[in-house]
């Protein structure tokens, strides 16, 4: 109904969780002003950081987006992040509408650890991101430092 | 909110169908009543919850026709808890916004409104005939109930009580004929306005500010803190600044100036003022005087914004800063410098509040009705584990907080309040989501197609009567 299931999203959502394709996040927009039709935006390989650059002030937007960090040089851990961005600009009825249409993102999107609610590019910082998913990740083989 | 939206298939069909139901949202509120339909952004009809009152005893409704008359009072259907008060007044004033105002009057069809008969008797018609359809019978959809064909959702405070909770569903079903009916809590649906399903909603409105914790779009009960240190309140702290400034600034309402000429700032005013022949009542003047209240707190109200609070060395500082000019409408102006900042600190620091003159308890502000105590109490009334989440998603709302420097002074002293926790506060850019936040969430709610098999309808009513809306709008 929403079209977040449709082939495009599906086949770079796997390619994101794949660990053979270097894509590492994805991006999920609104096809027109008004409706739920979702389309994706885009896809690309520079992280946290370049997601937040595609972000549009004036929409809201669904991103997922891989995330690699390490204890120590033998462990290596990924996870994955779902970004909900409410952009400062958006239309009230699209903003509001979020919390109901999340759902079906959700569903279609569904392997991600943290949720993080964005409405402004600061939100998306990388260390906050690791920090949470650190914790989000259970066992604590450091000492109490995540 | 934390249902999943039931696929086509499963959608019972016997409830009201899709997004494409008209719906009106009504939300009445202590100095605004707004209405409109369903799914658009701002409500098509506000109008104040004053209303006139004539000197032969008829109610009339809207800002257009509160002006000077003879033997004119106003009186508010809503009381300062923001409840109503006055529920014969309140149904004549939500009938007239639902039923006058939104849905502009009908034509009579035109086979039926006597202009177009052939064997015309000189323009006569028999009164029945106008009422007959075809076959000869009363054609009912004359006769038909106001809102016969459209669902209601109302807005309540969250402390409403569940008397008043029956009387709306009562008048709704009985005197309007809704075919389906809804009461949500105002915070949930500001939160939901803002796009979040768990929020601490912060609303400082015009007779109440409340804070309230929603968790999955649910108020939760022991969080729900108010006091009446909101719009109305910083109203009165302004006249008290006024009465004891020097000089003591009189407040001349509009209506009253004929003639005005322009003077230098801080001179006395050069107006000539008009004379009605005709008493005016204390109620109208008290009325226009907020108004012109109301035009200070937009233009010239800032609320300090820190470091440290304002009173202190921050005064002196402020002394020096510039000011803003406000021009009264009889023509006297003067710069405003530190006194903006401190009519609006007992919002914060109960100590820096205005006494009223006058003597007594009324407008002293006391040390749990600042709005950061109002925060920690509500939060101490929740879940040690959901605090963070819910600090996290403050959501602020209501017109007084567009004071400028409001969400400065809220964050700073919340960071001061839980160090070490991370603050973050949503509130609206736009004006007028802040103005109807949760009229907005009402619109969005009921025009939603899953919310459709949640509204009570006439026949669960016609079953189970009034305390039917106890059970179900939770």
């Amino acid at each position: 109904m929403s079209g977040a299931d449709s082939p495009e999203i599906l086949s770079a959502y796997d390619a994101v969780r794949s660990d053979k394709s270097p894509t590492n996040w994805l991006l999920i927009s609104y096809q027109g002003p008004t409706g739920n039709q979702l389309v994706l935006t885009k896809t690309g390989e520079g992280g946290i950081s370049e997601l937040a650059e595609n972000l549009d002030d004036a929409q809201v937007q669904y991103g997922y987006v891989r995330v690699e960090y390490a204890n120590d040089a033998e462990s290596r851990r990924v996870k994955f992040a779902l970004v909900i961005w409410i952009g400062a600009n958006t239309k009230v009825m699209r903003k509001a509408r979020v919390s109901i249409e999340s759902g079906a993102v959700k569903k279609v999107l569904a392997h991600h650890s943290i949720q993080v609610d964005a409405d402004d590019k600061r939100d998306l910082d990388e260390k906050e991101i690791v920090a949470r998913l650190r914790k989000a990740g259970g066992a604590d083989y450091n000492g109490g430092r995540g | 909110m934390a249902q999943q939206p039931l696929s086509s298939a499963q959608q019972p069909t016997d409830i009201y169908g899709g997004d494409e139901v008209s719906a009106l949202v009504l939300d009445p509120g202590y100095c605004h009543t707004r209405a409109g339909y369903a799914g658009e952004e701002m409500p098509k009809q506000v109008i104040p919850s004053f209303y006139g009152h004539t000197a032969d005893g008829r109610d009339i409704f809207g800002d257009e026709v509160i002006i000077p008359r003879a033997s004119f009072e106003v009186r508010n259907y809503m009381n300062r808890d923001s409840v109503v008060e006055d529920w014969d007044v309140a149904t004549k004033i939500w009938e007239h916004l639902l039923v006058k105002r939104l849905q502009p009057e009908r034509p009579t069809p035109a086979s039926k409104n006597g202009l177009n008969n052939v064997n015309d008797n000189d323009g006569d018609v028999a009164m029945e005939d106008v009422l007959k359809d075809e076959n000869g019978g009363i054609d009912a959809s004359l006769l038909e109930k106001p809102l016969a064909e459209s669902p209601l959702l109302m807005t309540e405070a969250p402390w409403n009580t569940a008397k008043a909770r029956e009387k709306a569903i009562e008048i709704s079903m009985e005197n309007w004929g809704c075919p389906a009916f809804w009461l949500s809590r105002t915070p949930v649906l500001a939160a939901f306005a803002a796009g979040k399903a768990t929020a601490l909603v912060v609303d400082i409105g015009g007779a109440n500010a409340s804070v309230t914790a929603i968790h999955d779009g649910m108020v939760l009960k022991r969080s729900i803190q108010r006091s009446p240190i909101a719009g109305l309140w910083l109203s009165n702290q302004i006249r008290a600044m006024w009465e004891t400034c020097e000089p003591k600034v009189e407040i001349v309402p509009t209506f009253m100036v004929e003639n005005k000429k322009p003077v230098e700032a801080g001179a006395p005013a050069d107006v000539r003022l008009r004379n009605f022949g005709f008493p005016i009542a204390d109620s109208f003047r008290a009325f226009e005087e907020e108004r012109l209240l109301t035009e200070f707190k937009e233009s010239v109200v800032e609320v300090w914004r820190g470091p440290g609070r304002y009173q202190g060395p921050n005064e002196d500082f402020a002394r020096s800063q510039p000011g803003r000019v406000f021009e009264m409408p009889d023509g006297s102006n003067q710069m405003w410098r530190e006194q903006r900042y401190k009519v609006a600190e007992g919002m914060w620091d109960e100590t820096a509040a205005y006494p009223i003159t006058g003597g007594g308890d009324e407008g002293r502000v006391s040390k749990g009705q600042t709005i950061p105590a109002l925060i920690k109490a509500s939060l101490e009334g929740v879940d040690v584990d959901l605090r963070p989440n819910l600090l996290s998603n403050i959501v602020v709302t209501g017109s007084t907080s567009l004071l400028n420097g409001f969400n400065d002074r809220l964050n700073m002293e919340l960071t001061a309040m839980y160090p070490g926790l991370k603050i973050k506060i949503h509130a609206a850019g736009l004006t007028s989501e802040r103005r109807f936040g949760s009229w907005i969430g009402g619109s969005i709610l009921a025009s939603l197609g899953t919310f459709h098999q949640m509204w009570i309808s006439k026949k669960e009513y016609d079953e189970n009567g009034p305390g039917i809306v106890e059970k179900r709008c939770k």
